[in-house]
């Protein structure tokens, strides 16, 4: 009981980071709360702004669209996602590694790079559609809500994928031999054992989906038409050229928030009922499978990496491809817009890499504490911890910028436009992935290990970082990585919060897209996701594991 | 506390242009920087950042964004401006935002019609932009396209026209306050019945380039790019009963921190070399009278010009608004 005197040092770490995520989530989303509850006109306290969110045709139409997209989007990916964790991780197929590893990738890739380049390929003269035209098969254009679904569905089922092949490979081996030597067939194992261990990872992996859709308003922008969203237009009353309403802004993201959260809570209510916690002491086997299945398996898999891939070859190939101002010159070369990116304006490629890099290490060092709170601390100071570090993934990115450059841009400290307020935004919104992944180990160590060496005379700060931190060091690099990695591809939160010459890479990318001008736009994708890939890579390879796989 | 951060703040913005200069570019004489909010296209910032460059040894850094966000960074800046000058909005936004303009007469602006500079000079109009229809010829044959506002207002274009949200999009409410002084609340309705609304004015010319849409109501150096740029699908309509401009204008940020330097910027920008070298080159139309031609393109004298006056839009703004939005709503 020692670790946790009052004014013991993880008292303290406590204090500090409910302290932090009090000023960077908490206050500042209250403060966007306020202003939904003030008329635009009069100032006034009023409820007329959400009367107005659920009363209005218009409002009603973008709220259900937003479900409605999400919805799908999850199920599409769920359905695409789970097959996929399955084959590759419980079955022998060649290559399998591979597969796994390029079926992370599509993460790493900014949302509205792919509803560009998927226009590209899909759009009414988008390259495949026209093919498709010359052999006479006459494909709608994708340019509405069935595009904007597509991509949604093809970025984020790698969190399905990720969550449940986690949880495959936690099923005892022994639980499904037991069930077979009971007589059990093999479909009857699948349902009443794996199956139940599964669902609740399904559920996690759905949920993410589902965040990540509602709150993206770059692809509906780029894609959807006039299938109009509600984070699109949130962002657009924050901007508006023609003198927004806030208040409305503040109303709409509030909803959204609402039914975040509101999905997260029943997604928590409903998975720990059912969670069944083991550890798995001897991994599940690795079947094979006959011929003809092993191929079917692998086209399958192969198929589903190769289309969610295929924004990377539009990106890589348009980078290099010859153009003269938006008009594209496609099979005619030119290394023109690369040599643009990387010499007149190699700034916002410097800034992506310094923001991110400062983001990740103080949410690295944040994440580990945090994480060591909230799985020692029982009670409810570590419930509170846990809830509120998490926040952040459920408001959307754009609405956390908005909130963070509304509280601070006055008083004692005035951060809005300036390029801290983008790094504290990285911080906040990324380290919920850093406590994910450290946390999950922290549960496998016992804590009387450490009280044995607080016992033995050394001192508890001493004692976590010798017996804990070595523990929890592979979570925390894999979570070190992911943070990295979703805080240079990061776009909702940058663009409402950078100022000056703070642009980013993917700030460079939508601003050209939105002129037209997918040439310079592919050179800064390309360098984006070169300078993703190549680390990746890497360390792939001498950690000997894909880092993105222990989300 | 607000001190320390700036003091953080410069020295990691010293790091990074220190790194930049040390791998990429020579090191810098010792000057100002000008810092521009703008809602141009980024290639065209970077021409004029090296323009200004080489003629003054300042350096310009360029905040893209939107007109109306722009407006809103300024006055939330008002204590503490960290932008010196705009370039380039909608006149009557920035007359709306005067208040925190600073009066500054450019040499430059001698030549230029008395409506093209605010009375104070808080703004001065640099160009304008010409308010066009963008035919893709995939989609509506030459022979087919309309040549008038009063055409487009034909049955046989319902849901082949785009055009952008007036309520979002400073442009868009350019090209419908145009059109209602032409043809009022009758021709409205009409045009709401047949046109597709999309929220960015950016999508709609994009969207038709692309071959979403057959015919967009966008801004003539918008289209213009695509047809320089050789894609012969598109086509540029010119309407015969008024082509609707829009002068669009830089202005000096209230208490900006480097005057002089900002002036020196706005007297680049509204030079003849400067505005002809945009018009040539992004097809943005000069408002010096003394500016050059460009091959390829109209004169101005030889369209059916209609003006808008930035006061009288701005007055106008919220009953216009109203009428559209009560069209769009029960559409």
């Amino acid at each position: 009981m020692s670790r946790f005197r009052i004014f013991s040092v993880w008292n303290v770490v406590f204090l500090m980071a409910i302290v932090v995520l009090f000023l960077l989530v908490v206050y500042p989303m209250g403060s966007i709360f306020q202003a939904s509850l003030l008329s635009a006109d009069t100032g006034e306290f009023t409820w007329g702004n959400y009367l107005d969110v659920f009363t209005t045709k218009f409002y009603r139409r973008c709220l259900w669209n937003s479900i409605f997209l999400s919805g799908l989007a999850t199920v599409f990916s769920v359905i695409i996602g789970v097959p996929f964790a399955f084959l590759t991780t419980r079955y022998k197929l060649p290559h399998a590694n591979i597969l796994k590893t390029l079926g992370t990738l599509p993460l790493i890739l900014p949302t509205f790079i792919g509803a560009e380049a998927w226009l590209l390929l899909l759009g009414r003269n988008g390259i495949l559609t026209q093919f498709f035209h010359s052999i006479g098969l006459n494909t709608p254009s994708i340019y509405g809500w069935q595009g904007v679904v597509l991509v949604y569905t093809l970025q984020f089922f790698p969190f399905v994928f990720l969550m449940v092949s986690a949880a495959i490979n936690s099923v005892d081996r022994s639980l499904e031999e037991s069930a077979r030597n009971l007589g059990a067939s093999p479909w009857r194992v699948f349902r009443t054992v794996t199956l139940p261990v599964v669902t609740p990872s399904i559920a996690s992996g759905a949920l993410i989906v589902f965040c990540m859709s509602i709150e993206n308003f770059g692809v509906p922008t780029i894609i959807g038409n006039d299938y109009k969203v509600l984070a699109e237009q949130a962002y657009s009353e924050f901007v508006s050229e023609m003198g927004g309403n806030p208040s409305m802004a503040g109303a709409l993201s509030t909803v959204l928030v609402i039914v975040t959260l509101a999905l997260t809570i029943l997604q928590k209510v409903f998975v720990e009922r059912k969670s069944y916690s083991m550890s798995a002491l001897r991994p599940p086997e690795i079947l094979p499978l006959s011929k003809w299945k092993t191929r079917f398996a692998w086209l399958y898999c192969a198929g589903l990496v190769f289309v969610s891939l295929a924004p990377f070859l539009v990106v890589l190939v348009a980078a290099v491809t010859k153009t003269n101002g938006p008009v594209m010159y496609y099979g005619q070369f030119s290394l023109d817009n690369l040599a643009i990116a990387l010499q007149a304006a190699p700034r916002p490629i410097l800034n992506s890499f310094f923001l991110s890099t400062l983001a990740t290490v103080i949410g690295m060092f944040f994440g580990m504490a945090v994480s060591y709170i909230v799985v020692r601390r029982r009670g409810w100071s570590g419930y509170t911890l846990d809830l509120v570090m998490m926040l952040p993934l459920v408001i959307a990115g754009s609405v956390l910028g908005i909130a963070l450059a509304a509280t601070y841009n006055s008083g004692p400290v005035v951060l809005t436009g300036t390029w801290v307020i983008l790094v504290l935004a990285y911080f906040v919104r990324k380290t919920p992935f850093s406590v994910k992944t450290t946390s999950a180990l922290l549960h496998q160590i016992d804590a009387s290990v450490e009280e044995a060496s607080i016992n033995l005379g050394v001192p508890p700060l001493r004692s976590f970082m010798k017996v804990v931190v070595p523990v929890m060091l592979p979570g925390i690099i894999s979570g070190a990585i992911i943070m990295w990695v979703t805080t240079l591809a990061e776009l909702s939160s940058t663009i409402v919060l950078y100022y000056g010459p703070w642009s980013t890479m993917t700030v460079q990318v939508f601003q050209y897209i939105g002129s037209g001008d997918f040439g310079p736009a592919s050179a800064y994708g390309a360098i984006l996701i070169l300078s993703v890939v190549v680390p990746l890579f890497l360390l792939n390879k001498f950690l000997g594991r894909d880092p993105m796989q222990s989300l | 506390m607000s001190m320390v951060w700036n003091k953080v703040s410069k020295m990691a913005n010293g790091l990074v242009f220190g790194l930049a200069a040390l791998g990429l570019t020579g090191t810098a004489a010792l000057a100002d920087e000008v810092v521009l909010y703008s809602s141009n296209q980024p290639e065209l910032l970077d021409v004029i950042a090296q323009g200004f460059k080489e003629k003054t040894g300042h350096t310009m850094t360029s905040v893209r964004m939107g007109t109306g966000e722009a407006m809103k960074r300024i006055a939330a800046e008002r204590a503490n401006p960290l932008c010196d000058v705009f370039w380039s909005g909608d006149l009557a936004v920035l007359d709306n935002a005067k208040a925190d303009f600073a009066s500054y007469k450019s040499p430059e602006a001698a030549g230029l019609d008395a409506s093209l500079v605010e009375k104070d000079a808080k703004w001065t109009a640099s160009n304008t932009h010409l308010m066009i229809f963008m035919v893709n010829t995939d989609l509506i044959p030459e022979a087919d396209m309309p040549k008038s506002w009063a055409d487009l207002l034909d049955p046989r274009f319902k849901g082949k026209i785009v055009i952008g949200n007036p309520e979002k999009s400073g442009s868009a409410y350019a090209q419908v306050y145009g059109f209602y002084q032409m043809y009022g609340d009758k021709g409205l309705e009409k045009l709401v019945e047949n046109a597709t609304i999309l929220d960015s004015s950016s999508l709609v010319y994009k969207g038709t380039a692309e071959g979403e849409f057959a015919l967009g109501i966008t801004m003539e150096y918008a289209a213009q790019r695509y047809v320089a740029g050789g894609n012969q699908k598109i086509k540029i309509v010119y309407p015969t009963d008024g082509v609707i401009s829009a002068p669009e204008g830089a202005a000096m940020i209230k208490g900006s921190k480097h005057p002089e330097a900002a002036k020196q910027f706005m007297d680049y920008l509204l030079s003849k070399e400067v505005e002809d070298m945009i018009f040539a080159k992004y097809f943005r139309r000069a408002t010096r009278p003394d500016a050059a031609e460009v091959v390829g393109m109209p004169a101005t004298a030889s369209l059916k010009i209609f003006n808008v006056d930035p006061t009288e839009a701005g007055n106008a703004k919220k009953s216009i608004l109203a009428k559209w939005k009560k069209l769009v709503l029960n559409k």
